[in-house]
């Protein structure tokens, strides 16, 4: 078990009580979340869908490096790790239901 | 709710749209929110990841979104939200924007179309979609 | 006494006859009038409220019209002998309380008991809609009803054309077609009602006659003028339901305020390049209230940000599959099939062929349609629409 720390982005802090930071003893990344589900009510299910995998809106890195070139949510942790939780960012102009003149 | 963008940092939103134009541009908000205002002390230009529909859609390099965390953490402050362009489109969010939004963050949209930029404008999404916030200088 | 005789005596004890006065009173308290007779004795006139299935198909039709065997039947004829064979029928068939009305019609009628005329349809209409009476969705009461509504088509374009031409098809009574403009060339790429000859001439005058000689019994109501606030009640009033096939902002704007003014469906299509947009604008729709065309879009985008096809181009064939889907909007309204696009936007692209539905919420801010909103009056739209930034 090592102490890393999971950075909450600030969509996020609603289930934090707005806290940026949440401490956890962890050995894999999955632990580290399933930890902070545990403590903070509500966050996991914006992180991991039902199956347990990682949602489609969600990144997570260690450090600088995205999980998806590590070992996904098995990547292991070492002591004072950094964890981000990084929201997929989207958008554009593109609308269906926007206005046609004819 | 007052959302404050310093003038040079409208006029850094701006160019970068105009460079882009007529692809989306998009990028990251950094500054502090308070009860009542969110003050943006800088901003930060991403790469758009959807080069297959850049005029219509932008997907931010998360990496990037790491990085301005990063960035902000460093300078004691936030990242309170997103900013992208809207080429030959108003200011509005549309439903693709709606549908990838996230709550307490603030989008910033700027209008831009061939030959200018128009007046952006700041969005919060809350259980009823997006409400607008007066932007200020 | 014949064999015939023999069996109406018994068929007269064993099944119960009710006066006509007595069959009103069994009708008001939840019982059902069964007319057995021929169509033409039918159309000479018919209690309100009868279930008009004749003898014929008695056996066949009764299970759709009549689904709980304990509901009272009343069943006549008209005088009272063909009516207690086939409530005999009725009884074989499971139904606990058969009776039968005796005199029938005729005594019915002697007593000045109510009647009223119903439509009927003729033998060349029956032949013209047999595809439609074969679904018992439709059948002869629907189709009924489609000869007797009215739709107004605002517009004989890309998207007036495919729908106005297959609601006269479709045997819609009454077609109203607002449009001011002639038929030029570039028209006929998608405006399937109008023709090379016919180009420089109008298009209110065109459509009608394309359209007569496809279905000589629609009534058009041609309406060659320009739509404005002035106009638009006089015009809507008396149609069941509006399709905007218009090509331009501020029309649209003017044909929601009045279609919510009136409360009438608003049956919207809208294309543009390779895409297209269906939905049903309704605030006053019975079953949910929808949103109107201002809760969607409450300003008018700039002229620039969403050219016309005029100016954008349209492929040819994307306004016939949206006037198709408005047609049949318009036809499940006034039958009453199914579930309208109310609140739901059917979104087409073209070059993907697929359909996506956008849920669209009313507005409660909404100016026009709002619960506690009184109609703030028409305004100058074309200015409205110019103001746009």
């Amino acid at each position: 078990m090592n102490t890393v720390s999971v950075r909450i982005p600030m969509p996020l802090r609603s289930y934090t009580r707005g806290a940026d930071e949440i401490m956890v003893d962890a050995a894999t990344v999955r632990q580290a979340l399933e930890l902070l589900g545990t403590q903070h009510e509500g966050i996991l299910d914006r992180v991991l869908d039902p199956s347990g995998e990682l949602r489609q809106f969600v990144n997570i890195f260690v450090g600088a490096r995205n999980v998806q070139v590590l070992d996904g949510l098995a990547t292991p942790l070492a002591k004072g790790d950094v964890i981000s939780i990084i929201p997929a960012v989207a958008g554009g102009r593109h609308d269906r239901s926007r206005p046609m003149a004819c | 709710m007052t959302v404050r963008l310093p003038r040079n940092l409208r006029h850094a939103l701006e160019a970068w749209a105009r460079e882009d134009y007529p692809q989306e541009a998009c990028g990251v908000l950094i500054g502090r929110q308070t009860g009542t205002e969110v003050a943006i002390s800088d901003v930060v230009r991403g790469r758009n990841l959807n080069t297959e529909r850049a005029p219509d859609r932008f997907e931010l390099d998360p990496q990037d979104l790491l990085r301005a965390e990063e960035r902000a953490l460093s300078l004691g402050l936030d990242v309170v939200g997103i900013w992208h362009t809207h080429p030959d489109h108003p200011a509005r969010p549309s439903e693709t924007d709606r549908a990838h939004a996230w709550e307490a963050w603030i989008y910033l949209i700027v209008p831009v179309r061939k030959d200018e930029v128009g007046e952006p404008r700041a969005w919060r999404l809350n259980r009823n979609g997006f409400a607008e916030k007066e932007l200020k200088s | 006494m014949t064999a015939r005789d023999r069996w109406l005596a018994e068929l007269q004890r064993a099944i119960p006859e009710i006066t006509p006065h007595d069959a009103l009173a069994l009708q008001a308290r939840g019982g059902a009038l069964i007319d057995v007779r021929e169509a033409d004795e039918i159309a000479q006139g018919s209690p309100p409220g009868a279930l008009r299935l004749g003898r014929g198909f008695l056996e066949l039709r009764i299970g759709l019209a009549v689904p709980q065997t304990a509901r009272p039947l009343i069943v006549f004829c008209a005088s009272g002998i063909r009516s207690l064979f086939a409530a005999e029928t009725l009884a074989r068939l499971g139904y606990t309380q058969v009776h039968s009305m005796s005199g029938g019609f005729s005594r019915w009628k002697a007593e000045g008991l109510p009647v009223e005329v119903p439509f009927t349809l003729d033998h060349a209409a029956r032949e013209r809609y047999s595809r439609h009476l074969l679904m018992p969705e439709v059948g002869e009461s629907g189709q009924a009803k489609l000869v007797q509504s009215r739709v107004l088509v605002v517009g004989a374009g890309g998207l007036g054309s495919p729908s106005s031409f297959y609601l006269a098809a479709a045997g819609i009574g009454t077609l109203g077609i607002v449009d001011h403009d002639v038929v030029e060339r570039s028209n006929l790429q998608r405006q399937i009602l109008h023709t090379e000859e016919r180009v420089g001439t109008s298009k209110v005058a065109s459509a009608r006659k394309t359209i007569a000689a496809l279905n000589p019994t629609v009534k058009i109501n041609g309406h060659e003028a320009q739509l404005s606030s002035a106009n638009v009640e006089e015009i809507f009033g008396g149609y069941d339901v509006v399709i905007d096939g218009t090509d331009n902002f501020p029309t649209r704007y003017l044909v929601n305020d009045a279609c919510v003014k009136l409360g009438l469906p608003n049956v919207h299509g809208s294309v543009y390049r390779f895409e297209g947009q269906v939905t049903v604008f309704w605030p006053r729709y019975p079953k949910r209230a929808g949103p109107c065309y201002r809760c969607l879009y409450p300003a008018p985008p700039p002229a620039d940000l969403a050219p016309s096809c005029a100016e954008a181009g349209v492929l040819g064939v994307l306004p016939g599959i949206v006037g198709l889907l408005q047609a049949n909007e318009a036809i499940k309204l006034l039958l009453g099939l199914g579930d309208p696009l109310v609140g739901r936007l059917l979104y087409f692209d073209g070059l993907r062929s697929s359909f996506t539905e956008l849920a669209l919420d009313r507005s409660p801010a909404c100016r026009y349609c709002a619960a506690d909103a009184k109609f703030p009056g028409y305004v100058d739209y074309e200015r409205f629409c110019a103001m746009a930034a």
